[in-house]
Parts: C-alpha cells; structure tokens; sequence
C-alpha cells in the first residue's frame, strides 16, 4: 500500500517535472505595453503592487530587494534619472522591466517610490 | 599475451561518464534558460503565505529537511550508522517518497528564480551568483542521482556520491537563499 502510494507520487513528480519545463516556456506575461493615454494614465501604486512588492514588501520596507521606504531610494538615487535606469535595465538581482513597462509605467512606479512609499 | 597485459575499461566508467554527462546538460540547460530568459519579475501563488519570497524560503527549507532525512535513511540503509537497531520494512520506501517530495518542494521554488529573477551572472553579486549556479547544480546532480538509482552498471560508491552531492549543492542553495532570508528579513516570516 505505502509502495504504491510512493508510486503515485513519483509518477505526478514526473507529471511536475514536465510542466515545470513547458511552462518555463509557454508562461510568457503579455508584453504588450499598454498604451497610456490621459484619461488611462499609470498607476503606480498599483504597479507597484503588481511588479515590485513581492521583493522590495507591500510598503516598500524591504525583503529580498532593498528597503525603498522612509526615503531610502531617494538616498540611495538622488537623481531619479538614475534609478529609472536601473528599473529600465535591471542590476545584481533586480530585473529589467524596459520590456515589460512602457515608459510612462516606470516614471509613475519610480515616482511612487520616491513619494507614495510610507 | 599482449592482450592479457591490456587494460579493459571498468564499463561501469562508461556509465558513470553518462550520467554525469546527463546531469551536466540538465544544469546548463536550466542556466542558460535563466540567462537568457527575460526575467519577468513577477509573482507567483502565495498559498498561505504573505509573499512568494517566503513561500519560496519555506519550501526550499521543507526539502532541505527532507533531504536531511533522506541522508540519514541512506546511512541507515547502507550500515552507516545502526539506529534503529532493524532496518524498518518501510524505510527503503520512505528514503524514495522523501527524495520525491523533496524534488516537489522544490519545483515552485526553481521556477520563480528561473523564471521571474534569472541568472545571477554578476560574480560580484557572490550570494545571487553561488545560489544560481547550486540552483541549477542541485536539478543536474539530481539527474544524476535519480539514474544512478536505476542503473545496476555503476560501481557501487557511485550512488553515496550522487546522492552526497545532491544534498550538498541543495544545501548551498538554500543556505544562499532561504537562510538569508531568514537571518535578515525575518524567522519565521510566514
């Protein structure tokens, strides 16, 4: 009974390992940028939620990325020029967002950083 | 006699070449996909936990555990120590559902870094760049270990090796990441 319950199990970590390879592949985000216009324009504390929270914390007071809260970022990048650089292209761990943002998106998420974090 | 002075080669060689040549090409697979794969930077299920981060640090501290189980059931079950005094019927199969489910735990894991961090390619970035290269290590000596298993060609040491080197390269992994995390975002940080 044990025997065939490991298996079982066995059999759907193969199952797992498949998936884990197409999905690799087949779970491509959609890159197409929005097009901001004025009456849609970024959001970026929603943007921020979506792209950024899960390293960098909810209130940006840092996880596995930096701390960007209570006017870290803007010490750590006093010229925003800087940073959206950075968010543009990517450094050390952080991904480059230049394809998956417009750049409107990043000057809104990169201006909520600086002054919509707590 | 010049053939009896010949050296035949060990064909266990042979296979012992094999599946390293496997488990090299399952690592360098997984890394070149993380290198060249744009990083998404987005994140997965949460289940119950506050963030992906943390589903990722407890996962990959679940299989670490399994994985610590799964060397003391080797050990147990080659004489390497006697504890429990009888081998139980049950431990053989315990030993292959712990390394499945450790392999589980790990999936989730492997595939937010691969696919929504990628490569650390940066040296300098030393923690982010030994945690991707045992990262993909980790799924290339499992490789190896999961047909060492299956082969009854190898010598004998081969499947100890395979297996030590499985858990050694997970537990760089881990200690570069969910240990990390642990000691500088937060324990237990659910």
């Amino acid at each position: 009974m044990f025997r065939r319950f490991v298996r079982v199990v066995e059999a759907l970590a193969v199952v797992a390992a498949v998936a884990f390879v197409v999905l690799l592949f087949a779970n491509e985000p959609d890159d197409t940028p929005a097009t901001a216009t004025a009456a849609d324009a970024p959001n970026g504390e929603e943007l921020f939620g979506q792209r950024c929270a899960g390293c960098h914390g909810d209130d940006g007071e840092g996880r596995s990325g930096p701390r960007l809260a209570g006017g870290a970022v803007v010490t750590r990048f006093p010229d925003v020029a800087d940073q959206i650089a950075v968010v543009r292209g990517g450094r050390g761990g952080m991904p480059s967002f230049g394809s998956r943002l417009t750049d409107a998106e990043i000057e809104a998420v990169v201006a909520y950083t600086r002054d919509g974090l707590p | 006699m010049a053939s009896e002075g010949r050296v035949r080669p060990d064909p266990g060689t042979g296979w012992l070449l094999g599946l390293a040549a496997a488990g090299a090409a399952v690592a360098v697979a997984l890394g070149t996909y993380g290198a060249a794969h744009d990083p998404t930077g987005e994140a997965l299920f949460t289940l119950f936990f506050s963030g992906t981060i943390n589903l990722k640090a407890w996962f990959a501290t679940i299989a670490v555990a399994l994985g610590l189980f799964q060397l003391a059931s080797a050990m147990r079950l080659y004489g390497k120590v006697k504890i429990p005094r009888q081998v139980p019927a049950w431990l053989g199969d315990a030993h292959r559902l712990s390394g499945t489910l450790a392999f589980l735990f790990t999936l989730p894991v492997a595939y937010h870094c691969l696919w929504a961090l990628g490569f650390e390619t940066d040296s300098g970035e030393m923690r982010r760049f030994l945690h991707s290269v045992a990262g993909c290590a980790f799924y290339g000596a499992f490789t190896m270990k999961v047909l060492a298993v299956r082969s009854a060609r190898l010598p004998s040491w081969a499947l100890p090796v395979a297996g030590g080197t499985t858990f050694a390269v997970l537990a760089i992994a881990w200690s570069t990441s969910s240990l990390w995390f642990f000691q500088n975002v937060g324990f237990p940080e659910i």
